[in-house]
This record gives C-alpha cells, sequence and structure tokens, in this order.
C-alpha cells in the first residue's frame, strides 16, 4: 500500500501536465460545441492542409536520415578515441545545444543571406558574379534543421556505442575478421538499436518544428506546426485542435510500425529458444 | 591436429615511461601448455596481447613456426582465443557464434554445422546451440567461448585469465575440461593466470613473471620444490625462508636455527623450507635429518592436516604442516618440541 501512496505524486504531475492538456486538445478538436468530425473533413477536403501534412512528414524523415548520415560515422569517431578525449569531443557536441533555437536559425540568415558569409565569400574569390539564393529555400530549412537535430542523434549513437564491450571486436578480429567484417557482423548490429532510436527522436522533435521553416524556409516550405500556430493566432482553436490530433496520431502510427520493425532487425537481449 | 612452435625474441614493451615487458624471451614448444603466471601489471597480459596482434612490441619479435608476426594483423594470425569475459557476441545464438570463425573462414556450410555441433558435444553444449548468450550460465559462456576458440582448430590457443571469473567449483571443473581438451586436439596453449593452483594444475611449464620479465620458468613440480628467488618461494605455495650464514666448504649454517647444513650452492644467501617438509618429531630423533627446536605458538586445524606455528630460540616464527596420522600425540600450544627436515629439501635461494 505503503508503495502505492508514493506513486500519488507522479500520477497527479503527469495527469496535470501532460492528460489533462492532450484531453483538452482532444475535446477542442471533437466537440464544437456536440461532437462533430467537420474540423477533420475540413483537413482532409482541402488539398494544401494534405499537401503540407505529407510534407511535414517527409521533411522530418529525411532531417532525420541526414542527421542519421552525418551523426552516426561522428559517435563511431568519437567512440574510437581513447577514453580521455572523448568527453571534450562530447563537449563541443553538445556546446550548439546551449544556445536557444531562435538565435542559432537567426545565425543561419547571417550565414545564408544575400549579404551573408557563404555568398561574401563565393564573391569575394570570384566563384561566382552574383549571390546565390540560399536563405528562405527548402535547402535552407534543412540544414536548419540539421544543425538542430545532430547533437540529439550523436548523444543517442554514443550512449550506445559507448556500451558495446570492445572485447567483442577483438574476439571477432582474431577468429579472422577483417576490420570491415567485425564492424558489419558486431558493432553495427549492436549500435543499431541506438541509431533507431536517435532517429525516431530526430524525426519526432522535427515533425513539431516551426521556428525553423517560419523564419529561413520559403512560402512553400510551411510545416504543419506553423499551420496550427497560424490557427491559434486567428484562434480557431478548433481546427488547431484537430490538426495536432492528425499530428500525434500519424506519428504514434509511424513509432509503431518502425518500432515493430526494428524489433525484429534488433533483438539480441531477447531469450530464444 | 598439430600445434605450432611459439617463440618470443627479445621482446620489450613500453607505454611511455612504463615499461610493461623488458627483454622477454620465451620458447614454446609444440603442442605444450605454458602459463604465463603474476600479479596484475606483471606483463603476462602485454605479452599475450602482442602474440595475438592487439598491440605492438615496442623492440623484439614474436614467432610462430619461424614466421615473424610483426606487420601480420590478428585475423592472419590463426590464432585462437579466449576472454576473461567471455566476449561472446550477445545478438548472435550459441551456434552463430561457435560459427563465425569459420564463417570469416569461408568455410562451406555444410561443414560448418558438423564442426560447429562437434565442438559443441566437445563442450556439453549440444543441447544449446539455438539459445543466446544472454540465456546461459557463467560456465556454459565460458564453455561456449571455448568451444569458439578451438573450432578452427588453430594451432595456438591464448587465454587470458579465462577462469577468473567463475566460482570455485565452476573453475575446477573448467581446469579439467580445458585439459583434456588440450589433450584431445594438441594445440599449443598459452594461458595467462594470477591464481597459483590453476598454473600449478593444468600447466606443463610456469613461467612467473614480475615487473616484466621472466622471474623463473619451469615444470610446476621443479617449481614448486626448487624456487630459486625469494620471491617465486613466496608466490608459489607457502614457504619458510631462512637467511644463511657462512657459506663456505660445502656447508652453511642457519643462524635462527642454530644449526649447521650441507650447502653444495656456494651462492646461495638462504633457503626455503615447505611447511610440509618438516617433521614433528616424536619418540626417538632420527640420525639422518637436521634436528632444530622450537615452541608451538598456535595451531590451526585443516582435518587432513594440521599447521603449527612454531616460534624458535631466535624469535623467528615459521609453519609446519603434519598429516594426521597415525594415533601419535601431536604436541600442543605452549610445549616445546623438536622439529626435523631433510636437507636436501631445503631450496637453495640466490637472493
Amino acid at each position: 500500500m505503503r508503495k502505492r501512496l508514493t506513486l500519488i505524486p507522479g500520477i497527479v504531475l503527469i495527469a496535470v501536465m501532460f492528460l489533462i492538456p492532450v484531453g483538452i486538445v482532444f475535446q477542442q478538436g471533437l466537440f464544437d460545441p456536440v461532437f462533430s468530425l467537420d474540423h477533420f473533413e475540413r483537413f482532409a477536403t482541402r488539398g494544401a492542409y494534405m499537401r503540407i501534412f505529407w510534407n511535414t512528414l517527409q521533411v522530418s524523415a529525411v532531417v532525420a536520415l541526414v542527421c542519421l548520415l552525418i551523426g552516426y560515422p561522428i559517435a563511431y569517431f568519437i567512440v574510437r578515441q581513447p577514453p580521455s578525449r572523448r568527453p571534450f569531443l562530447m563537449f563541443l557536441v553538445l556546446v550548439p545545444m546551449w544556445m536557444s533555437i531562435l538565435a542559432r536559425t537567426y545565425a543561419w540568415m547571417v550565414v545564408l543571406g544575400k549579404e551573408g558569409i557563404i555568398n561574401q565569400s563565393l564573391l569575394a574569390v570570384g566563384l561566382i558574379d552574383a549571390p546565390i539564393k540560399m536563405l528562405f529555400t527548402t535547402g535552407a530549412v534543412y540544414v536548419g534543421m540539421v544543425q538542430i537535430m545532430l547533437p540529439i542523434l550523436i548523444v543517442t549513437c554514443f550512449s550506445s556505442m559507448t556500451e558495446i564491450d570492445q572485447s567483442l571486436l577483438r574476439a571477432a578480429r582474431i577468429m579472422g575478421a577483417s576490420p570491415r567484417k567485425a564492424f558489419r557482423e558486431v558493432f553495427l548490429p549492436l549500435s543499431a538499436e541506438g541509431a533507431i532510436t536517435g532517429t525516431l527522436i530526430v524525426f519526432i522533435l522535427s515533425i513539431g518544428f516551426f521556428i525553423v521553416p517560419a523564419l529561413i524556409g520559403g512560402r512553400k516550405d510551411v510545416l504543419m506546426a506553423n499551420v496550427i500556430s497560424n490557427q491559434v493566432s486567428q484562434t480557431n482553436w478548433g481546427f488547431a485542435a484537430a490538426l495536432a490530433i492528425v499530428l500525434l496520431v500519424a506519428t504514434l502510427a509511424i513509432l509503431t510500425v518502425v518500432r515493430t520493425a526494428s524489433a525484429k532487425l534488433v533483438h539480441h537481449n531477447e531469450e530464444a529458444h | 591436429m598439430q600445434g605450432s612452435r611459439v617463440h618470443f625474441e627479445n621482446v620489450t614493451k613500453s607505454f611511455g615511461a612504463t615499461v610493461a615487458l623488458s627483454d622477454f624471451n620465451l620458447d614454446i614448444a609444440p603442442g605444450e601448455f605454458v602459463t604465463l603466471l603474476g600479479a596484475s601489471g606483471s606483463g603476462k597480459s602485454t605479452a599475450l596481447n602482442i602474440l595475438a596482434g592487439f598491440s605492438d612490441a615496442t623492440s623484439g619479435e614474436v614467432f610462430i613456426d619461424d614466421r615473424p608476426l610483426t606487420g601480420v594483423a590478428p585475423e592472419h594470425r590463426n590464432v585462437g582465443m579466449v576472454f576473461q569475459n567471455f566476449a561472446l557476441f550477445p545478438h548472435k545464438t550459441v551456434a552463430e557464434n561457435v560459427a563465425f570463425p569459420l564463417k570469416m573462414r569461408k568455410v562451406a556450410q555444410a561443414e560448418i554445422n558438423t564442426r560447429v555441433k562437434a565442438a559443441l558435444d566437445m563442450v556439453q553444449l549440444g543441447d544449446f546451440a539455438a539459445r543466446k548468450p544472454a540465456a546461459l550460465s557463467g560456465g556454459q559462456r565460458q564453455r561456449v567461448a571455448l568451444a569458439r576458440a578451438v573450432v578452427f582448430e588453430p594451432p595456438v590457443l591464448l587465454m587470458d585469465e579465462c577462469l577468473s571469473a567463475l566460482d570455485l567449483k565452476l573453475r575446477e571443473e573448467l581446469q579439467e575440461e580445458i585439459r583434456r581438451i588440450h589433450r584431445e586436439i594438441g594445440t599449443t596453449v598459452l594461458f595467462v593466470t594470477h591464481d597459483q593452483t590453476e598454473a600449478l594444475t593444468m600447466s606443463d611449464r610456469i613461467a612467473i613473471l614480475a615487473g616484466g620479465e621472466i622471474v623463473q620458468i619451469d615444470a610446476p613440480e621443479a617449481l614448486y620444490d626448487r624456487p630459486r628467488t625469494r620471491f617465486v618461494a613466496d608466490f608459489i605455495g607457502q614457504s619458510n625462508m631462512f637467511d644463511l650464514a657462512n657459506v663456505v666448504d660445502g656447508k652453511a649454517s642457519v643462524p635462527d636455527m642454530g644449526i649447521e647444513i650441507p650447502m653444495p650452492d656456494a651462492n646461495a644467501v638462504a633457503i626455503s623450507l615447505r611447511p610440509e617438509r618438516i617433521r614433528v618429531v616424536l619418540g626417538d630423533a632420527p640420525t639422518d635429518k637436521t634436528i632444530f627446536e622450537g615452541t608451538v605458538q598456535d595451531e590451526t586445524f585443516y582435518g587432513p592436516v594440521v599447521a603449527q606455528m612454531v616460534r624458535l630460540s631466535s624469535g623467528r616464527l615459521l609453519e609446519v604442516r603434519s598429516q594426521r596420522s597415525g594415533h601419535d600425540r601431536m604436541p600442543h600450544t605452549g610445549e616445546a618440541i623438536k622439529l626435523a627436515f631433510d636437507p636436501a629439501d631445503a631450496a637453495p635461494l640466490a637472493d
């Protein structure tokens, strides 16, 4: 009984901070004031919203995969360093996370803008005659989001990689595996779970992004969060809630699919018989 | 299968200012079981890692059958190894773990199956092929690691403190099993341990390491009966050591005992006497033994053996171990006794 009593503060906290707000979102989206699916119908039938929805999923997926492709090798590189050097390298990875996303996004404006560092340098060297349009493009959104998300993926991959027993790689080598084979047969499968988790976290966080596309994206680069923010500012609470619900359900569905698929891929802790 | 000859020639390894191995020489005959015995930091694991190819010697060369190994990657050395922490691949089944070295050597699948089964049967784990390592006990894991290390019939097998993670009973079982497998497959074994009992029971020869050097290398009996230094006498088993004085003309005196013994070794500075080589004299004193006196200070009962701490007139304590046979009454604490030993059992120590 006492054990259960100590759970109460936690349950209350989760209820107040999490369940009640989500409940309110569902209530706002589904009741107006009586039960109706009008908001969802509006979402499904207006092509623009569906396009933005798919675009959001696609941008998030691309950002997550690009982070994986860049972040996994970086994490691997850091893990291969002598343990005394690792903390400093991880410190370098984490430094950008201490700055606000807003500040980092504005910084990209300075870098990518018409008068920005890149254009100025290229002009000075004479590689280009006129500034290249980089700011307010889809490419700028990808660059900005990947830069913000990368440390998260590196940290997730790194922590799962440090748990891999180094003697396993030695064992693979002495049994005849080349360094490449040892990586493929031992390191890759054992680090896959962390890599998949990191990619999923980046994907989920990307789905909710709105500062980056709003500040450095073009007019076409609107994501769901930007639409929701617009609807809220126009006090269309019901429609904003409905869009949030769509995003939440889609995220959960994708999570379930990826988790099930990766569980089949990575199942080394399971006790087979 | 035939084991290979392993030869360390003047191998030195230093990490910065620390010397882990200094001028290390060791010649292991084909099929021989040699143990490197030493405390941690004595250089035994360094020697093993250099042979395995995990680290390079600072100078010197290692050979397997006259083939110099410098620059040869671990995967091309054809050496089997059992690791201290088993190092089984957690994401692979027992059978996949054992199949790994064969797969890396591109052996045909049908032959892999046959050989994996034979290797698992050899360590009595045939029924566990489909399990993951996490579903095995410590002893079973070490058996899998052993099967995996020998399945490709390596001419040299390395074992790095591979039993130290197991409890005593399992350790004894596996010692027996490793000896049996060594007899069956005839591979050359280099075994590393800090456990002297393990070294004594398993090895053809034991090399005692300290400070990156071999202090003494000998068969277990020779090492136990004839330690050449105080360090070895102390490291292997229990020993009573006494300084010698006046080592001249094949004789020397032992001041602590107040006696003189024959001493053919003119360089000896002390002797080592194993506790079980000293006899408590009951009744008449034997004439062919050296006799000295003391007082029983303390005794410990071990069942078949009784250990007595005896205080000599010089104040030195000495340990005597006696088999409890016959019906003679053993002297107890506080009693004065006579002790005897055969001078041939006193091993001369050079330092």
